[in-house]
């Protein structure tokens, strides 16, 4: 069984107490990547919402019924150019878009550190998680 | 409603729905449907798209300072969301061929139960416990941070067991959950902490590191839907998102036993949103 990264020269059994610290400064890296991603989400949303609130604050809303021609805020394309032209509505969706994104990047940055660290059966699983995740997020049709 | 009073009402629902979700590992989605559905009267397609986007923002929020703390076990973690997208998949394929119904009241049934088990812990298992041969292989077995009796902190190691068991129960509750659309997070916990033998708080905040890929990996069929109206889930997610922030300072404080009664209200809260939205004909 190897061990992970950097150090070679460990020849005792792998207990936790050996492999965390190592593991541990690496895995640092995912929790300042997802800081990082809802970090610029929560500001883009905050951004939109002030627009938003700005114009519409006392419009009244009704979500009782489900309208399901409301489409256009539905595809990344339109909600990127809708957003430059600081539509409040477009700039909150494209924040909520940012947040989707991130355990997305989340499993990609996974997949990087093990990859650095040589850990192929890690990789591997990390690769299958991704593939699905993508699938899922270009609208693949499970049901 | 106005849209100024429906995004405080939302945002605020959030912040306790992302605090509970971070604490429990379970996203809180089970606590906004059932707010936004009964007292602010929102379709439940928006709510559910909503509530998904509210699980990411937890999930993410809180899995940067569990990762950092050394809770956040991310070999389990990653081993078990192969499983549970997969049986995502797999459920997808079968939802036309089922009851979902029937699959609801049963699942309820396990919930209540579950519920009530949680509230009994197992009694941990030595540290010299002969090592799990698969858990050995993916090399799972880890430390956590705990207090010493005195109160200083101090890292506990610990085994990782039934991985296989674990696995099978992961592509069920992945099935479940594109079935039924609610409790995956109940049942990662739950396997975890019952079969696998993880300390309670490294189940909880391994789900929660998890519950947010599982999220996304349905977002993008929701969004083409139409079922993620931005004026909602725009401060579902900045409420969750801090509350998860809050939660996240306030586990490595909290007792273990608070924290299994607070999973248990939040088991028993999905076991009758499942059971209205059955007689509702919701599901």
């Amino acid at each position: 069984m190897n061990d992970s990264g950097s150090s070679s020269t460990a020849g005792a059994s792998p207990s936790p107490a050996n492999t965390a610290p190592v593991e541990h400064a690496t895995e640092v890296r995912l929790s300042q990547l997802l800081t990082l991603g809802t970090s610029i989400s929560a500001a883009v949303i905050l951004l939109g919402l002030a627009i938003y609130l700005w114009r519409h604050a006392s419009e009244r809303l009704d979500f009782t019924a489900f309208r399901t021609h409301d489409t256009e805020l539905n595809a990344p394309s339109t909600i990127l150019t809708m957003a430059l032209s600081l539509n409040g509505i477009a700039v909150m969706q494209l924040g909520v878009l940012l947040l989707v994104l991130t355990p997305i990047a989340r499993v990609a940055f996974t997949l990087v550190i093990f990859l650095v660290r040589r850990d192929w059966l890690y990789v591997a699983i990390a690769a299958v998680v991704l593939v699905v995740l993508s699938l899922g997020l270009v609208g693949f049709r499970l049901h | 409603m106005t849209a100024g009073l429906l995004v405080t009402l939302l945002f605020g629902s959030a912040l306790v729905a992302g605090f509970a979700g971070a604490l429990t590992g379970l996203g809180g989605g089970v606590v906004l449907i059932p707010i936004m559905v009964l007292l602010f009267g929102i379709d439940l397609r928006y709510a559910v798209g909503a509530s998904l986007i509210a699980v990411i923002a937890t999930s993410s929020g809180a899995a940067a300072a569990f990762i950092k703390e050394g809770y956040t076990n991310v070999r389990v973690g990653v081993l078990l969301e192969v499983a549970t997208v997969l049986g995502a998949i797999a459920g997808a394929v079968i939802a036309a061929y089922v009851s979902k119904d029937l699959i609801a009241v049963v699942f309820s049934c396990a919930l209540f139960w579950s519920a009530y088990t949680t509230l009994r812990p197992l009694k941990p298992l030595p540290p010299d416990t002969h090592p799990d041969r698969v858990s050995q292989y993916f090399r799972l077995d880890s430390e956590y941070p705990t207090k010493s009796p005195d109160g200083t902190p101090m890292m506990t190691a610990y085994r990782v067991h039934a991985v296989p068991g674990a696995l099978a129960i992961m592509l069920g509750a992945g099935v479940l959950s594109a079935l039924v659309g609610i409790g995956s997070g109940i049942v990662k916990v739950f396997a975890m902490d019952r079969l696998m033998r993880l300390p309670f708080k490294v189940s909880t905040t391994t789900s929660n590191f998890m519950i947010g890929v599982t999220a996304a990996a349905s977002a993008g069929v929701y969004l083409q839907r139409g079922q993620i109206e931005p004026a909602i889930a725009a401060p579902i997610a900045v409420g969750a998102l801090g509350g998860s922030l809050v939660g996240a300072r306030v586990l490595p404080r909290i007792k273990t036993l608070w924290l299994r009664r607070l999973f248990a209200v939040l088991v028993i809260c999905a076991g009758v949103e499942l059971l209205r939205r059955v007689i509702q004909g919701g599901m």
